[in-house]
Order: C-alpha cells, then structure tokens, then sequence
C-alpha cells in the first residue's frame, strides 16, 4: 500500500517532533514554520520560537506567510527588533536554530549564496539572510532540505553558514563559540547526525518509512558515516496530518 | 529642530540624487515604501549609480535593479520569499552587471548599532570561518582587549537617504509603524535625510510612536503606499500582482509590466 502522505509531510513532522518544549528556536521560513506550529499544538506547547524580524513566542495558530508577518507576532511575548534578537542569539538566549540552504556538505555547512563560482556565478542565490547569523550563534542548529546529489556535496560552493567547517575543532581555532553547531539534518529522505567528538561528519541516523539505507546512499554527494544502527520511522499519524491539512497549512501553500 | 516637511510623492522623489545610499524600510513583503518606489521610476531624470541598503530587498527593489537604476545592492537576502527568486536581480547578478555588498543580518544589525553609537564598528561572533570574511576584506577582525577572544568588526553603515512606510505619521514626523518593527528606527536613525511615507498624515498623533520626528526630513502622504507588500492591519500582501510581475519578467517583459505598473499602478 502506498501511504498517503508526502516527503515533505514527513519532513514537517519529523522535524516538529525533534522540537523540544520549554526552548528557544529560531525559526526560518518555510518548513521550520510549520514544523513549529505542529509542534506546539503537539508535542512543544511551550516552545518559544524566535522570528528574525522581531517576534518573540508568538502562537502560530495560523501558517505565517512570510517570517515577519503580524502572524509571527500573534500573541507574542515580545516584539522588538532584528537588531535585539541578533544580539540575543550573541549572548546565547536562543537554544536552537532551524536552518534551510541550496547546498550542505558533510560538516554541515550551508550554502545560500551562490552556485558554482563567486564571480559570476553560475547562479546568484538569495543570500544569507539569517542564516550566517543562526548558524553562528546559536547553541544548536538543525538544516530541514530536500535530499538529492545537488544538495548534498562534498563541499559547499560557498560557506555562507558556518557547520563544523573543515572538522574537528575549526569551529573553535575560527573564533566561534564553544559547544555550538549543527546537530541534525532532516531532509525529505532520513534523519542525519553528527560525529560530535570525533570526526564531525555527517552521520545517518533514520530512513523515513519505505526509503532504504541504499536510496540515502545514492542521494548523497559523499559517504555518510554510519555508526548505529539506522532506524525506520514511524510515519506521520493520522492527527499530524489532520492539524497540518486542515489546521496550519489548509491553502496547501507548503504541503 | 525645523518641522518636517509636507510633501508630495513626487516631491519627495526628488531628494534622491543619483550616486546616493538609499535605504528603503520594511522587510521582505511587508511596508516596502514601494508608491516612494513609483515615485522614483516616475522621475523624468531618474537617479542612477544607487546603492541599495535594505536590510532584505524584494519586489520594490527588484523594480529600481530592472530599471537600471542600482549600482550597488547592499543587504543580506535579495529575494521574494514565497514567491522565489528576485527575477530582475538575479538575471543582472548571474550577468556580473551589479556589485554586491555581501551582508548578514548581524552585519547589518551591528553596523546599525555602531553608527548609533557614533563609533566605527560593532564587535560580534558572526562571519568566523565563512567564505563572508574572504569576500569582504573591508570586514576586518580583531582581538578582544579583555578576553584575547577573536571578534569580527562590523563596520558601521552610511545612509544618505532613508525611506520608511508607515501606518499613520503626524504633522512633526512622528509615526506609527504597528509592531513588526524590522530596523525601521535604527535605518531613521542613521541617515541623513529621512522620508516618512503613511497611509495616513494627521496633525498629531496622541498615541505610542515608533519612529520620533526629530530627525524626519519630509512627511508625504501616500494611502496603499506599500502595496503590493502589505501594510498590516489594513491590507495584505497582494500575491497575485507579484505573480503578475515575476510571469512578465519570466516573458523577458520587465518593460511592458514597468509600463502598466506606472501607469495604472497595482492591479
């Protein structure tokens, strides 16, 4: 039988249900927003998420169209600045970030820069946005992208957001705090980890449901650690696709 | 301080000279000064050789980069959000015809502060061991004096002129911008000449002000001024026009939707 849900369903849930309650999370457009509303409704009520453009511990009862749109700001705790909450993720207030890029490699750092060379590029992306920023100074951060060759390189074309760099203590040597960087990746395939404390790479964690460890392989543009056992799981429920149909993403902008 | 003054759209385009930093208010698609915007590409002498400062730039400065107005673009996301790609920026940025100024939201959000602070740069964590510092070498680190702890210094930003959306401004400049504040103050702050567009221009407001008028140079009264982005609580984003102009552009007709847009505005 073919189940009746999408990857990026599965990603959604996947990555509402690593969300942690009574936390601080940045979090960045797209599918951290719907994650985020999931998760509070489900499984983080008292996670606070942190918008850039100023909303803080807003209840997304609504999908927010854009990160600083009047929804991100609906019954918040705070409405301040991008310049407060760059300086609050500096002083170590913001416990998680959730992360999107063009490009991960197998540090984890992000490209959102540009394709192919700096100058001229083979094509000009958005730019860092927040994320240089997230990447740096949060405590913990998690990329949510598509899983294919294009997007999982050996090497970011440019390093716009800052993963474990080139391994084992250059986040430190380059002057970044301590005890920070990436923890996982979810993508539209599986669950990836870190080697932290060793080699700092990549790591896969868990397939989604009906994916082998061979598709992840094949997917990867270089060669995921795999020091466990990979586990299956669960596909998303049938209230984690009622609340995200009908609840947060009804105009099916995202799903 | 001299009150601001009263003046038209048209008017108040006219403060932009061409080499200029300008700044336009808002973020993403909400309360982009885009009826300013207007104003601007309605000029018979338009500026040109601009250097955008947005803290994130989209559909109105796609406009100004289409019309070949923008030598510089300064800001750290250039881009529709939902919506995609910027399609007149990323076709003159795939093409080398403009000049980037690589930025974060930390950059920008310290070289806010370290021109309100009337010092050169603010230090920050952000940058370290990125592909950022290499392009940037104006962006210089340096050592903590306290902690010998490696700091970026971000330098701080200049602003000629400023342009902020509002929702109701009064006859001294004071204006009210709902909550989603961006960086409005900070950029009212640090440039030279600020304009306040508002869709509404009382002779003084009594309530809270986010942005104070004493360093406001003209007040214009511009109703649906921010429209096609949204000026919120009184109207949303206005998707479909965005879609209307990124299908132009994606016809190669940046001209005939310039043309329309000038003409009957948005549709």
């Amino acid at each position: 039988m073919t189940a009746d849900y999408s990857a990026t369903e599965m990603m959604i849930c996947v990555t509402a249900r690593i969300m942690q309650d009574d936390s601080t999370a940045f979090i960045g457009t797209g599918i951290p927003m719907l994650a985020a509303s999931l998760a509070q409704r489900l499984y983080a009520p008292n996670l606070i998420p942190i918008f850039e453009f100023g909303g803080t511990g807003a209840q997304l009862e609504q999908l927010p169209r854009a990160v600083g749109e009047a929804r991100t700001f609906h019954r918040a705790v705070a409405a301040s600045g991008i310049c407060d909450i760059m300086e609050t993720a500096q002083r170590g207030f913001i416990d998680y970030g959730f992360l999107g890029g063009a490009q991960i490699d197998m540090y984890g750092n992000l490209n959102s820069t540009v394709i192919g060379s700096y100058y001229p590029p083979q094509v000009r992306l958005p730019g860092s946005g927040g994320g240089n920023d997230v990447g740096s100074l949060c405590w913990r951060t998690i990329s949510v992208m598509r899983h294919d060759k294009r997007r999982f390189v050996p090497r970011c074309d440019f390093v716009t957001t800052p993963g474990y760099l080139t391994g084992c203590g250059a986040r430190e040597a380059a002057g970044l705090p301590r005890n920070t960087g990436p923890i996982q990746v979810i993508s539209t395939l599986g669950k990836m980890g870190f080697d932290v404390g060793n080699t700092y790479r990549m790591t896969l964690e868990a397939v989604f449901p009906n994916i082998t460890i061979q598709d992840i392989i094949e997917n990867t543009g270089f060669e995921l650690l795999i020091l466990g056992d990979v586990e299956t799981l669960d596909p998303p429920t049938a209230e984690e696709l009622r609340i995200l149909r009908e609840e947060i993403d009804p105009d099916r902008l995202y799903i | 301080m001299p009150l601001p003054e009263l003046l038209s759209l048209s008017d108040a385009a006219q403060l932009v000279k061409s080499g200029d930093t300008l700044g336009l208010g808002g973020l993403m698609m909400y309360r982009r000064p885009v009826a300013f915007v207007k104003a601007l590409l309605q000029r018979p002498n338009r500026p040109t050789d601009l250097t955008l400062l947005c803290f994130t730039a989209g559909f109105e400065s796609d406009l100004l980069v289409g019309a070949g107005m923008v030598k510089r673009v300064r800001s750290c996301y250039f881009g529709l959000e939902a919506f995609g790609l910027a399609p007149m920026f990323t076709e003159a940025a795939n093409a080398g015809q403009i000049s980037i100024c690589e930025e974060t939201e930390a950059s920008l959000a310290l070289g806010f502060r370290a021109t309100m602070g009337g010092v050169g740069f603010m230090p920050g964590f952000a940058w370290l061991g990125t592909d950022l510092l290499r392009l940037r070498p104006d962006v210089k680190t340096i050592q903590d004096p306290y902690t010998g702890e490696t700091l970026v210094a971000f330098p701080a930003l200049h602003c000629d002129v400023a342009v902020i959306h509002a929702v109701k401004a009064d006859r001294y400049g004071n204006a009210i911008l709902n909550n989603n504040l961006g960086v409005d103050l900070e950029l009212s702050m640090i440039a030279g000449t600020v304009i306040v567009t508002a869709e509404e221009v009382v002779e003084k407001i009594t309530e809270e002000v986010h942005i104070p008028g004493v360093r406001v140079t003209a007040v214009v009264h511009a109703p649906g001024g921010a429209a096609p982005t949204s000026c919120y609580p009184l109207y949303p984003i206005r998707g479909f026009e965005v879609l209307r102009y990124i299908d132009a552009c994606n016809r190669h007709d940046f001209v005939g939707y310039l043309d329309s847009f000038l003409v009957s505005g948005v549709i």
